[in-house]
């Protein structure tokens, strides 16, 4: 059993799904690290999700096209942000019952508006035909890498590159300058005449946008249907992820792959039949994320002005 | 002359404002998910209409009202509780998911002691069960300074996945199609009142809210919680020890939402099935803000909610809009709940312009 | 001195209030060209809330600027920063974990996205050598010191240019050292032709560096006269409204046994490093003990350790000859030490909870606010109504929420519930930071009362003048260690400024 592990086939396999299943979370986790660095809780990631994955699979159930799915998953999670924008930005909430209320106003509008459009289960379940990957010219030739990495779909490398750019907008940038001193403390740029309102909100609708492309990878490139809350806690695991990789965007992706690849590893044993309840092995990345939780705990980056509202007086 | 108005904060929020708020966030809450059964192409007024009647149209329907009720009250007052000690559980779900599995299990190996003796351990066994699921993040908190905000959700993944485990082979009997157990002996039942599905959960539910209004209000552990809800530093310094009473606010949290589930099998289903929580747990978070953070208040917003599920039953059938709807309904009712809440704590006041 | 220059800045009939407190009435002031000119009024007084709006961070409710011969009306800090006036706000407005110059450069308008560092690192060592100032930019502006993170500011607004530079409370937490060095720097702007506004409260400050002075009490407009022509005790008068001796009556008492010993006590911070190192002090019966020193060298981790809440790494706490290290907090009040947290609102008071909850925090567990299981609400509402009329508590009854009442009331409440329980000693931190100066002559007379009946008083201050005028003997904290005590007749400000300093030898 042991030689069906080492198998070349089966690491390269297993490599391969690793990139495909962290690609949701590491658009979710990227842009919910960019909120947190701006000084916001969101926990509204899990529930913004799964209408981004609702949306874009309906347009592009409709439109028949791929590509229009991801713009609409995309606005819509930007739109749903701008509902937390209300709550944290205009109302100044506290930021962790504000993300539960949006994400169980997205959750539940999910359900609603899937019964809605597809009526209930019974009837043919609708699928789109999935992205196709994209292997990138010469590189993908080369041999094992090529296929590894240079093999996958679009999305996936959009979710590699957001994290480059996002590490050169926040630490290059004077905008992001400006972030990372309002997550720090907000004062430093409403004294210097900046909105904190308006920084917050931008950061806010560009994340949910991030996590409506996230939601919006699940049927369009992993399942091609969508199923009732098909997002399964990956909204949550991106909050961990980001915790973990304490508030930097290339420990934020190392993370990410850290549980891009149990869950290919859960799959592919899976795959290859082993006598183990399925059940038990979906619920070990779950697991490893709260192990991973305690290891990154105590977060020396995060920002000082985490989840506090901004009052001027 | 002309005027201008500025925005201000109240310092202190009367009751009747607070309550006049809840009210006020009911009424858009409806009018918005109007929208929604607009949607679903139904004639609101003849669906509210169809729901108010299934929800407390006769004593038949008040009564499955109550039984929607039950769960509710008990994760409401989890919530209440986490709420109050700023302990945020998110985990009452998979909480109360252990209730039901702890009920499940006693039912299956011990249904030859007598009923009498069954009923008061199986609300026990419920309660240990939802506290040792919640042990976990409230020591990870305590301890460790871990986030008790994910912890608990991801727990309540790996609690479906594995209950998810048990009903696909150990615990389903090989002739059974659904996921589910068997039916449980009659000696494990909780009674029934009224000649109607409304069990013995509800009135444990009541004596739990008048008990933990008692707790938080009277008690001295209830005001050290309360006052680590609202000031840890503060009451660290006055020699309260926080981490015990993290710890101990979870664990009180999460046995009374597993108190909750044995409520859902003792009382009314007799055996574990599949979805036996219909989201409970995050219902339990809009119950307790609606209910005001207080026991009572958790009562009246749960058998309020309990009508709207068991309302939605007749609604589909009179005019077709999905269950789903619940749900959606939900979800608003906390953004604008929240929202009013936030509100009444400002105020306009007019200014003359500088001009 | 009296180079009748143009006003650069012209208030008229300012009006701001929030809420139900009015902060200025009607105030209209002048600041003219390359003049000093304070604001002087005590806490409260509305001098704050004047340059804050003048700044464009708050909108006023009426009144009218004219800057440079101009109407200017700031809608936002943004307006002021480009009419050239610059503000350094009391409590710092900084990004810890970034660099001085990322401090100095963030939200300045410059051309294009990318974030230049460089040239704005050249720009800002001119200004440094300008103005005399030895400042690494590449540090951390978290690890300076306090006095170095006001250049900081300081720099901050002469980055982007300014004519005119408010400062409020610039001196809160210097050095008497630090002081002498932030006037040069306002000195040489003032040959430079700048304008300054110095928010203040300090008399001796205003005596020393102003040329103008603005006096506010109440929010209202007292008067604005030359320096040279008044005396402190006009100024005083001027600012409270009546005279004040500042002198607290102490009866003549000879200090009894020693009641708290710390012995070799070594603490660390949050952060892992040292707090308090190998620090040796006694506070006897009938004294009051005051620690001086700049916020941040060891004072909070002191306090701290005293009331429980922080872990000894090493070293002993003596209460009456009893060991009572590492002892929890609830042992600590329990064997009778009193504390006063230098943070009332998030170290002292539950504030959205009533003022009788807040008197029995602490004490919920005990006789008679806890019989058998019970809170006893009755119990708890009587002690309330005496505890508000005994302290004198402004407050309609035990039932009012305490976020509702002011500074000074709500330092009341915290004396209350210290005090009522016959304390064996007294740790007070910061008591009287930000109360005006009724309140303030309340806290002191209090705490020289306990004194007077014999308890132990250690009095944990940045506040030099408090420090002077309340303790028999005066400890010195810097970098977390003891710098020696000095007998309040033998001390000097000079001496003390220089031990708070870090120079040992100081002191007489």
């Amino acid at each position: 059993m042991l030689s069906e592990f080492l198998n070349a086939a089966f690491l390269v396999a297993l490599v391969a799904a690793t990139f495909r299943m962290v690609t949701p979370i590491l658009f979710t986790a990227i842009g919910l690290l960019v909120v947190n660095r701006g000084g916001i809780v969101d926990l509204s990631t899990e529930g913004v999700m799964l209408m981004g994955a609702l949306a874009g699979f309906t347009a592009a159930y409709y439109s028949g096209s791929l590509w229009l799915g991801v713009l609409v998953g995309a606005l819509t999670g930007g739109a749903i942000s701008l509902l937390t924008a209300f709550l944290v930005v205009i109302l100044k909430m506290n930021q962790s019952v504000s993300g539960i209320a949006i994400n169980m106003l997205a959750a539940g509008l999910s359900f609603y508006l899937f019964r809605l459009i597809y009526g209930s289960s019974g009837e043919t379940v609708p699928t789109v035909s999935t992205f196709d990957p994209l292997p990138i010219p010469l590189l993908s030739e080369i041999p094992v890498i090529g296929k590894v990495f240079f093999s996958q779909y679009a999305l996936t490398y959009l979710a590699f590159i957001m994290v480059v750019l996002v590490w050169a907008f926040l630490y290059k940038t004077k905008s992001g300058l400006v972030i990372r001193c309002t997550g720090d403390n907000p004062r430093t740029v409403d004294t210097k005449g900046i909105s904190v309102n308006l920084v917050h909100t931008a950061l806010l609708v560009f994340g949910g946008m991030m996590y409506g492309i996230g939601g919006a990878f699940l049927p369009l490139v992993a399942t091609g249907l969508y199923v009732p809350g098909i997002s399964a806690g990956r909204g949550w695991i991106a909050i961990a992820i980001v915790i973990f990789g304490n508030f930097r965007p290339f420990r934020v992706m190392f993370g990410a792959l850290l549980f891009g690849f149990l869950d290919a590893l859960q799959l592919q044993i899976q795959g290859i039949g082993i006598d183990f309840p399925y059940q038990l092995l979906i619920a070990l990345p779950y697991v490893l994320t709260i192990i991973v939780l305690i290891i990154g705990g105590k977060s020396s980056g995060k920002p000082l002005h985490l989840g506090i509202p901004y009052h001027r007086e | 002359m002309k005027y201008q108005f500025v925005v201000e904060r109240r310092q202190q929020v009367s009751l009747w404002l607070n309550l006049l708020a809840v009210a006020a966030a009911l009424i858009v809450g409806l009018l918005i998910s109007a929208v929604l059964i607009r949607g679903a192409g139904a004639n609101v007024l003849e669906s509210y209409k169809a729901l108010l009647e299934g929800a407390f149209g006769s004593k038949e329907a008040i009564l499955e009202s109550l039984v929607q009720a039950t769960p509710l009250i008990f994760t409401g007052l989890a919530m209440v509780v986490a709420f109050r000690s700023k302990v945020i559980n998110l985990g009452v779900e998979g909480q109360f998911l252990m209730g039901t599995m702890a009920a499940a299990w006693i039912s299956m190996n011990f249904s030859y002691l007598p009923n009498l003796v069954l009923i008061p351990l199986l609300a026990l066994g419920g309660m240990i069960a939802g506290a040792a699921l919640g042990f976990i993040p409230a020591i990870l908190k305590a301890r460790l300074e871990v986030n008790e905000v994910i912890s608990t959700v991801l727990l309540n993944y790996v609690v479906l996945y594995f209950l998810s485990y048990l009903l696909s082979g150990p615990w389903k009997p090989p002739y059974e199609w659904l996921m589910q157990t068997i039916r449980f002996e009659e000696s494990t039942y909780w009674p029934n009142f009224f000649e109607s599905r409304l069990h013995l959960g509800f009135f444990i539910g009541l004596v739990a809210a008048g008990f933990l209004l008692y707790l938080l209000q009277r008690t001295p552990f209830g005001f050290e919680l309360r006052s680590v809800g609202e000031n840890p530093v503060a009451a660290r310094y006055k020699g309260i020890k926080i981490e015990r009473i993290i710890i101990l606010a979870l664990l009180l949290s999460a046995a009374l939402a597993g108190l909750g589930g044995v409520g859902e099998v003792s009382g009314l289903h007799h055996r574990l099935i599949t979805g036996i929580s219909k989201g409970y747990g995050w219902t339990g978070i809009l119950i307790a803000l609606l209910g005001q953070l207080n026991p009572i208040g958790v009562v009246l917003a749960a058998i309020f909610f309990g009508g709207l599920i068991n309302g939605s039953v007749a609604m589909k059938i009179h005019t077709g809009v999905p269950i789903a709807v619940v749900e959606s309904i939900q979800g608003i009712l906390m953004f604008v709940l929240l929202s009013a809440q936030t509100m009444v704590h400002f105020k306009l006041r007019r200014i003359e312009d500088a001009e | 001195m009296q180079q009748k220059s143009q006003p650069i800045l012209q208030i008229e009939n300012q009006t701001k209030r929030f809420g139900n407190v009015l902060a200025n009435e009607n105030i209209s002031m002048q600041v003219c060209g390359g003049e000093i000119h304070c604001l002087l009024g005590e806490n409260g007084a509305g001098k704050s809330t004047l340059a804050e709006c003048l700044y464009g961070f708050y909108r006023p409710d009426s009144g009218k600027y004219t800057f440079k011969g101009k109407e200017f009306k700031p809608r936002s800090p943004r307006d002021a920063i480009d009419a050239g006036i610059g503000m350094v706000h009391q409590h710092f407005v900084l990004s810890p974990p970034m660099t001085v110059i990322e401090n100095i450069v963030v939200g300045t308008e410059s051309d294009g996205i990318w974030l230049d560092l460089k040239s704005a690192s050249e720009k800002v060592a001119a200004l440094c050598s300008d103005y005399d100032l030895d400042l690494e930019l590449d540090t951390i502006v978290g690890q300076l010191p306090v006095g170095r993170q006001q250049w900081v500011e300081i720099l901050k607004a002469l980055y982007v240019g300014v004519d005119l530079l408010i400062l409020d409370e610039p001196t809160a937490s210097l050095t008497p050292q630090e002081v002498e060095k932030l006037f040069e720097i306002l000195q040489k702007m003032k040959t430079k032709g700048l304008s300054v506004i110095l928010i203040t409260h300090k008399l001796h400050e205003v005596m020393e560096i102003s040329d103008r002075v603005t006096v506010l009490r109440k929010a209202r407009l007292v008067g604005t006269v030359n320096t040279i022509d008044v005396t402190r005790e006009t100024l005083v008068n001027m600012m409270v409204g009546r005279t004040v001796s500042f002198q607290v009556a102490k009866k003549i008492k000879t200090p009894g046994r020693a009641i708290l010993e710390l012995r070799d006590l070594h603490v660390l911070k949050d952060n892992g490093l040292d707090g308090v190192k190998d620090f040796s002090l006694s506070i006897c019966e009938n004294e009051i003990v005051g620690l001086a020193g700049v916020a941040g060298n060891g004072q909070s981790e002191l306090f701290d350790a005293i009331v429980g809440v922080r872990q000894l790494q090493n070293g002993q706490i003596l209460l009456s000859g009893e060991d009572i290290s590492n002892d929890s907090p609830d042992m600590v009040i329990k064997k009778g030490i009193a504390s006063i947290p230098p943070d009332r609102m998030t170290q002292g008071l539950l504030m959205g909870f009533p003022i009788k909850e807040n008197l029995i925090l602490g004490r919920h567990r005990v006789a008679p606010f806890k019989k058998g299981i019970e809170l006893k609400y009755r119990v708890i509402e009587q002690f309330a109504e005496q505890a508000i009329e005994h302290y004198e508590v402004v407050a309609t009854s035990g039932e009012q929420i305490a976020k509702t009442l002011s500074g000074g009331n709500l330092q009341k409440v915290i004396l209350a519930r210290e005090l009522s329980h016959d304390p064996r000693f007294v740790v007070a931190s910061s008591p009287t930071r930000g109360l005006d100066v009724g309140a303030m002559e309340y806290v002191h007379k209090r705490l020289v009362e306990l004194r007077d009946s014999g308890i132990g008083i250690l009095l944990i201050s940045e506040d030099l003048d408090e420090v002077f005028n309340v303790s028999d003997r005066i400890a010195v904290i810097y970098n977390g260690e003891a710098m020696g005590i000095l007998n309040r007749e033998e001390a000097t400000r000079e001496g003390v400024g220089l031990l708070m300093a870090g120079f040992r030898g100081g002191g007489g």
